[in-house]
């Protein structure tokens, strides 16, 4: 069943995912299961029953009236339009991807990690007499990081650069790839979502070392290599968190390749929850953010109350959930259509 | 064995759902099972065949669809029952189909006779 699953779906990948494909999608995959319950309860083989009803379907050409899809079948026949990414590029681009993530995450942890070389250093001179040595010894540790951090991040993008093209070209995945990569992306997503925690609870207890130091004991020497210690603490918290979000974007990318508003599109689902405003509402959201930074800053920059002004961020995230609530529009067409038919 | 010519059944595939339904609301693979069976697999129509004609058939009000849960499989399905209308473009469509037959078979038997 799963093989007929897979030829329908990818039969109506790049088709606009209406309601009539939608609807069509599904007689005709109810169709076809009946048909095979039924073979297989003839005692055909497995295979020979897949084929029989494969071959038995028919072709898109005869809905394209019905479903208005017309133009898109008579472009394409039932190919797809876009290139198309074969199973072993997409899992290969994950790899490459992978690996590029954490060279760049190193990179940006490691330029962070190297503003702790002459702080720590700067706090050893206290008192001792070969100041200058150590004060090199600090610079030069500093710009080796910076050097190697900045080397990390201009390899990694180079090696990213040959898959631009998946932003810049349309390209089509077909479902049997999307479903496997969707599993694989499951079955990392709880390491991810621990790694991005860990990453901002690090940040959050960098500062322990360096108020409990400075609580107790009233010693430069201490103080000093603990500010270091923030620092390296930081560093590794943004590692991790670079490392997991630079993965989930990886995924994220390949399940929302496919074009908007197509049936291939309707994979994952971020996209067709994603809220969406129309008319005149539609174009002031369109720089909502952008707005509320601007007043933000201009507040600030006028009163000098930093300590006052954040207050704008919490507030603009509650008034966006309040206008998203009332006069959102999610993509319906599917939600409803899943709400007629909630046996599929 | 000769094949059916898919234009020259298109037109009939209407006949044939709306006769069926005759008997009472059924669902997509009932009909094509039975339209297999009734033809001896001579005919065995399409899934997009039958989808495109059940779409064609609701927008003209010659059928109607329910989705309703199958009494023996536990299967919800969406089944078609025959309308007002559909009877009378059923009444129709055989008295149309007497008369092609009747102007068709005046020449194929002709043809018959003669024989290569």
């Amino acid at each position: 069943m799963e093989k007929i699953r897979n030829y329908l779906e990818t039969m109506f990948l790049s088709l606009p995912n209406t309601l009539e494909v939608q609807r069509a999608k599904s007689e005709l995959l109810a169709m076809m299961e009946d048909k095979y319950q039924a073979l297989l309860a003839e005692g055909l083989p497995e295979e020979e029953a897949v084929e029989r009803v494969i071959g038995e379907f028919g072709s898109l050409e005869e809905l394209a009236e019905d479903l208005g899809i017309g133009d898109v079948v008579a472009n394409a026949g039932n190919i797809p339009q876009g290139r198309r990414l074969a199973y072993e590029e997409c899992f290969y681009f994950l790899d490459t991807a992978a690996r590029c993530g954490l060279q760049r995450a190193l990179g940006i942890a490691l330029c962070i990690a190297a503003s702790a070389c002459p702080v720590i250093s700067s706090s050893l001179q206290a008192g001792k007499s070969d100041r200058g040595a150590l004060a090199a010894l600090g610079l030069a540790s500093f710009f080796i990081c910076v050097g190697c951090g900045v080397f990390f991040i201009i390899f990694s993008s180079l090696a990213m650069k040959k898959w631009r093209f998946l932003k810049k070209t349309p390209c089509v995945i077909d479902y049997q790839t999307l479903s496997d990569i969707n599993q694989k992306y499951e079955s990392d997503e709880s390491g991810i979502r621990f790694l991005m925690a860990g990453g901002v609870a690090m940040c959050i207890f960098s500062v322990i070392p360096v108020s409990v130091c400075g609580a107790i004991w009233d010693n430069d020497l201490l103080s000093g290599l603990m500010a270091g210690v923030l620092l390296l603490m930081v560093a590794f918290g943004v590692f991790l968190i670079c490392f997991s979000s630079f993965s989930k974007h990886s995924y994220q990318l390949l399940l929302n390749l496919n074009k908007r508003g197509t049936v291939g599109a309707n994979y994952f689902d971020s996209q067709k929850m994603t809220p969406h405003f129309e008319g005149t509402l539609g174009s002031i959201m369109g720089v909502y953010w952008q707005t509320v930074t601007c007043l933000y800053f201009i507040w600030s920059f006028l009163t000098f109350q930093w300590w006052k002004t954040w207050v704008i961020w919490p507030l603009a995230g509650i008034i966006h959930k309040l206008l998203v609530n009332l006069y959102g529009h999610n993509d319906q067409n599917h939600r409803d259509f899943q709400r007629q038919n909630p046996y599929l | 064995m000769a094949n059916i010519s898919s234009d020259i059944i298109r037109g009939y595939n209407d006949t044939m759902i709306l006769s069926l339904l005759l008997s009472g609301p059924s669902y997509g693979y009932e009909i094509s099972k039975e339209i297999r069976q009734r033809t001896q697999e001579k005919y065995i129509i399409k899934e997009t065949t039958l989808y495109s004609a059940f779409n064609r058939l609701q927008k003209n009000g010659l059928v109607e669809s329910y989705s309703d849960i199958g009494a023996e499989s536990g299967k919800r399905r969406t089944y078609y029952r025959i309308t007002e209308s559909g009877h009378a473009f059923y009444r129709e469509k055989c008295a149309e189909w007497e008369l092609t037959k009747d102007v068709v078979e005046k020449f194929v038997h002709e043809c018959e006779t003669e024989h290569i």
